[in-house]
């Protein structure tokens, strides 16, 4: 497929795949590379697509594919978020130039609620969180993409929600900075 | 008999039928213990449920993001050297060429039975030993535009490194322009597979 004809696909989805690459990497310039490698990856394959799922699904499929590659390749088994990166660099995704004094704090209070949620769970519980949570999937939608059974699924998901919720408790409200 | 994980989750996710919904709040109505096991989830559930996708639609990609991509797409439609067709047909020529000159020139070891053939006549006039009945040795040479020339002594099992002495100067004082040390790096750029057989002398192997 000539690459002229890949723009529309890249203007279509690449918000989302790099918003998924923020989420599973928590790191901004890893995603960003994430997100290149994906569409470099899918171009070179597109004559493989046969449109059985929607073209974002096989995007997702393959963002998920160099992720673990990549975790592969750095031998982190137990890949931690904390390990990669800082909440200073995670809270810099969600700042916008636009937002108010206000907004900046409730956005970042957020953000760091989610980020500490996350970062306790592995990556492969983060990936079914995402896909439950964010992507909206069913368990059998995300039983095919992650190549496992639903039972699989139903089970990562249980165990992140439980740890989830252990965070949770532990969890107050930041400090907000004095006005 | 305690509910499974499966039945919590759908619970949540209120996928139950009207019939199982009520059968199971009947159960955590009496067992604390699963009453306990759906709070500890709960409220998971409904915080990643409510706070996860306006988190992750907040964050905004960069704006060059987009070009970027299209810019190493763009550069990866570019094909390598190796990947042009004209280049491909030379290289393999040149592959060929040496396979056959190789198998053609390539001679065993000298027969003490047999008397071993004549050598031709070029050969034997520049080289005594073939006299003797053994056949010159033999080095060729094979340039190909964009990778530095490789050099294999016939006869000789072990491959040997190019140094500068060992080049054959006519060979280079074709190529080179005048003046042009006689090097490998310096060598000229040439535009097609050039294959040489030469003679080696005993003094350069």
């Amino acid at each position: 497929m000539p690459g002229s004809d890949f723009g529309w696909i890249i203007d279509a989805h690449h918000e989302k795949i790099y918003r998924a690459a923020c989420m599973l990497l928590m790191n901004r310039h890893e995603a960003e590379d994430l997100t290149q490698d994906v569409f470099l990856a899918a171009m070179k394959s597109y004559s493989r697509f046969r449109g059985d799922s929607s073209l974002y699904t096989w995007l997702y499929k393959i963002m998920l594919n160099l992720f673990r590659k990549k975790k592969a390749r750095r031998r982190l088994l137990q890949w931690n978020v904390s390990q990669r990166s800082d909440a200073e660099d995670f809270q810099v995704l969600f700042t916008d130039d636009g937002d108010t004094p206000e907004e900046t704090v409730e956005k970042g209070e957020r953000a760091r609620k989610v980020s500490l949620a996350l970062k306790s769970l592995s990556a492969k519980h983060r990936e079914v969180v995402l896909l439950r949570f964010y992507e909206d999937k069913s368990y059998h939608e995300i039983a095919d993409i992650l190549g496992c059974s639903e039972g699989t699924v139903k089970s990562r998901l249980h165990h992140a929600l439980r740890q989830t919720g252990g965070r949770l408790q532990d969890l107050k409200p930041a400090r907000r900075p004095a006005p | 008999m305690c509910e499974s994980n499966d039945r919590l989750l759908h619970l949540l996710d209120d996928t139950l039928s009207a019939e199982d919904k009520a059968l199971v709040e009947d159960h955590l109505a009496q067992c604390h213990h699963c009453r306990s096991r759906l709070d500890q989830i709960e409220a998971a559930h409904q915080f990643l449920r409510a706070e996860l996708p306006a988190v992750v639609n907040a964050i905004r990609p960069p704006e060059y993001l987009a070009m970027r991509i299209r810019h190493r797409l763009s550069h990866s439609n570019q094909p390598s050297w190796w990947q042009k067709p004209q280049n491909r047909t030379w290289a393999a020529a040149a592959a060929i060429a040496v396979l056959l000159s190789g198998s053609l020139l390539y001679v065993g070891p000298p027969r003490q039975s047999q008397p071993s053939p004549p050598a031709p006549a070029s050969l034997s006039a520049t080289n005594p030993e073939n006299q003797t009945g053994r056949t010159q040795p033999t080095r060729i040479i094979v340039v190909v535009p964009g990778i530095a020339p490789q050099i294999r002594n016939l006869q000789r099992r072990d491959s040997q490194p190019m140094d500068d002495d060992a080049l054959p100067r006519d060979f280079m004082s074709d190529l080179a322009p005048a003046g042009t040390p006689r090097t490998v790096q310096s060598m000229p750029r040439v535009h097609r597979p050039v294959l040489v057989v030469q003679p080696v002398n005993h003094q350069e192997m």
